[in-house]
């Protein structure tokens, strides 16, 4: 599942490790949330007195404890990975190689570009439809609750999105493809703006 | 006795009719649109029931709002589409090798030599009956364990007995969830302290939330859902087909059907359901432990017991009993911790009691089945139990859709071959596509967007690290919870610092959440 073309055992660091990590990640989170987040981000302490003069628990009481028995997993975590037996069954181990956060990154690429598109198809086509006369719009907000300009960004934008993860897939792009992505969305267009009320698909929300 | 029934005819008529009186007949049609969805996404090879619900539940919420007069119709759909693909999932697994959904994956071992025999309409007709009458032997013990268990619950635990059941519920989901019961544990507790960010419980403005005011309302609660595990997992399996060498295999051609089952070979099918439907309920009850686990031991059970273990493997219906009874018996079991104690122990269940917190003021847990005496005031209103009557409402949805299940799915299942020619690599992105959507709509723009991707990043890294996602869905969900018990167990013992452990049964409890831990460490450890 996580293993990627091309890559051997022998290249593959030892898999052991990424238990260590998140280990001594975990306990670096929790000194993190002791000393740095919790004190700056929570307006009462671990415990508070209240107006009748009994003590009572804060803000801080739950976080603590959850950050706290998270100390004791983590130790264990780490002192299990530390003294397992070679070749044994033992905890599971995954890892996040390059190509993954490779794979993530292209992912969160093609998704921003398409919110983006989104967020400009519409004011293009009111920009364009006022240029040649067509309509009188003072911008896009006073257009956005007018068909088609309200529903251009996200049938545009939605497309590539789908256009774009459709590529991955089946590693390339067919005319046939991009059919049934502008059909999908098309049909989430009927549904959410046709068929519903009080729905605004994006970027109307945002405006 | 009498109360008892009271509470059952007003649970019934309320989904028949409307809080004014009149009839509605939205609740049963909204029951079947989600049978019939289930069905169809059952059969649809790499979808599940849950992944289904998963994505209806906001585009539900946006067509019925919020309220009560909403949770019916939206409840009813999702129980639908639970139960729906239950039946669904087994056509592609005897046709052609291609479980529907995960459950369905041991199916294939006795359905599909059926099917190659030229017994696949037998083979499909065995998995229905089958299935349907094990949904139908769990639902009948949901109706009478989960009231018993939260009648004796609410009468037996307090404050900190109730905060060391929750403790020892994720302790034991972690254990027997995955291959890393240590980090599960982890990964359950960090799943509580996120769903922390912007809640606050002492009037001192919202928590964690990095000065952000978008936060301050909280995380909400179906983005984030939605991207820890429908969004991660639908880009773990893009990213693999991405990486994977495209092979143009041939499609599927479908078999010879054969003859119908006879109601004789029904007859002579009834012990081993009765067997089967029995294992797949145990198993069910208990949080964390899924469908393919009593799948495998009711068939290994069937195969040990039968007086021809050789022929499975080799196409009997009596594999086919065994793993289609237990696997559909589980969906109705695993409402029993959710209604009897608010601990959902699946992830079909985390979407029922979603849908619950997002819409009405109907809550999960042993308060539900208090039988507080009806008493009508004069020119007042009438003092009841009105969780009470929406569960007996949500038992009602169930048996209906145990009907839509034995007429209409008998009737689809012969039609749904055809689903396993819709391509993977053309349906995930649409699905990514319509997952970020109805989090956008659902969750007021950017904020659920951002949410949903920020707990798919979460969900992909902890897939990948080997981290059980149940877990820390079930924290999320549960912290609120957790948290008003431990803080009232501990206000009521004076602030005492040893609060949880007054009780002889929390000790008790806490004490088995030591012995799995200690299990873990050993585990983790290969011994």
């Amino acid at each position: 599942m996580t293993g990627r073309p091309g890559e051997t055992a022998e290249c593959r660091p030892p898999v052991g490790r990424w238990n260590l990590w998140i280990g001594l990640g975990t306990l670096a989170f929790v000194a993190l949330c002791l000393l740095v987040w919790f004190p700056r981000d929570i307006g009462s302490g671990f415990l508070q007195t209240n107006l009748t003069g009994r003590t009572v628990p804060g803000d801080s009481f739950f976080p603590i404890l959850l950050v706290g028995l998270m100390v004791p997993l983590a130790a264990l975590l780490i002192l299990s990975q530390l003294g397992a037996k070679r070749g044994s069954g033992g905890e599971e181990v995954g890892r996040v190689t390059l190509g993954n956060l490779g794979f993530l990154g292209r992912a969160l690429l093609l998704t921003a570009a398409s919110l983006l598109v989104m967020n400009w198809t519409g004011p293009a086509l009111v920009g364009l439809t006022n240029a040649l006369g067509l309509t009188d719009f003072s911008g896009y907000r006073a257009a956005s609750a007018s068909f088609p300009f309200d529903v251009s960004g996200f049938f545009v934008g939605g497309t590539l999105m789908t256009c774009g993860f459709i590529r991955t897939t089946c590693h390339r792009l067919r005319k046939r493809h991009v059919l049934i992505a502008a059909a999908a969305v098309a049909v989430m267009i009927l549904i959410f703006d046709g068929l519903l009320d009080n729905i605004q698909l994006p970027p109307n929300a945002d405006l | 006795m009498d109360l008892f029934l009271q509470y059952v005819g007003l649970g019934v008529t309320s989904v028949f009719m409307g809080a004014d009186g009149a009839l509605q007949s939205l609740p049963a049609l909204m029951v079947l649109v989600g049978v019939l969805v289930g069905i169809l996404i059952g059969a649809v090879p790499g979808m599940s029931g849950p992944f289904a619900m998963a994505i209806a539940l906001p585009i539900l919420v946006s067509i019925f709002g919020y309220g009560n007069d909403a949770l019916y119709p939206v409840l009813g759909c999702l129980l639908g589409i639970m139960k729906g693909a239950t039946v669904g999932g087994a056509v592609p697994a005897i046709l052609f090798k291609t479980p529907g959904t995960p459950d369905a994956f041991l199916t294939t071992l006795d359905g599909y030599p059926m099917a190659r025999k030229g017994q696949g309409r037998k083979a499909i007709q065995t998995a229905h009956f089958a299935s349907v009458m094990g949904d139908n032997f769990s639902d009948i013990v949901l109706f009478i364990a989960a009231p018993a268990i939260a009648v004796a619950v609410e009468r037996i635990l307090g404050l900190p007995e109730k905060s060391a059941l929750i403790i020892l519920s994720l302790c034991f989901m972690a254990a027997v969830v995955g291959r890393a019961p240590l980090k599960g544990l982890i990964g359950g507790l960090l799943g509580m302290f996120v769903s922390l960010v912007g809640s606050t419980m002492s009037g001192n403005g919202p928590r964690l939330t990095f000065g952000i005011p978008e936060l301050g309302n909280g995380l909400p609660l179906t983005s984030a859902v939605l991207g820890v595990l429908v969004i991660s997992e639908v880009l773990i399996s893009i990213e693999e087909m991405h990486d994977a060498r495209k092979v143009d295999a041939p499609p599927p051609t479908r078999p010879e059907m054969g003859p119908r089952l006879t109601w004789a070979e029904r007859a002579r099918m009834l012990p081993g359901i009765l067997r089967s439907a029995t294992i797949g309920t145990v198993i069910g009850a208990l949080p964390g432990i899924g469908t393919t686990t009593a799948a495998t031991l009711s068939y290994d059970t069937a195969k040990r017991r039968s007086k021809t273990p050789e022929a499975f493997g080799q196409g009997t219906p009596d594999g086919v009993v065994a793993t289609e009874a237990a696997n559909s018996a589980v969906s109705g079991a695993n409402l029993i911790p959710v209604m009897s104690l608010g601990i959902p122990g699946n992830f079909a269940a985390v979407f029922i009691i979603l849908a619950v917190e997002t819409i009405g003021d109907f809550s999960f847990g042993p308060q539900v089945f208090q039988f507080t005496p009806i008493q009508e005031i004069e020119g007042f209103d009438t003092i009841l139990n009105t969780n009470l009557v929406m569960a007996f409402g949500m038992f009602t949805m169930m048996v209906m859709a145990n009907l839509f299940n034995w007429t209409l799915g008998g009737v689809l299942m012969g039609f749904l071959g055809h689903l396993v020619r819709i391509p993977k690599e053309l349906m995930l992105p649409v699905i990514l596509s319509v997952s970020l959507t109805a989090a956008y709509v659902q969750d007021g723009g950017y904020l659920g967007l951002l949410t949903a991707g920020a707990f798919a990043l979460i969900g992909y890294a902890l897939r990948r690290l080997r981290i059980s996602i149940l877990p820390f869905v079930i924290g999320f969900l549960l912290a609120p919870t957790l948290e008003g018990l431990v803080r009232g167990a501990f206000t009521a013992s004076g602030g005492d610092a040893l609060f949880l452990f007054k009780s002889p049964i929390a000790v008790g409890m806490l004490a088995c959440s030591a012995f799995l831990l200690v299990r873990m460490v050993r585990q983790a450890r290969g011994a």
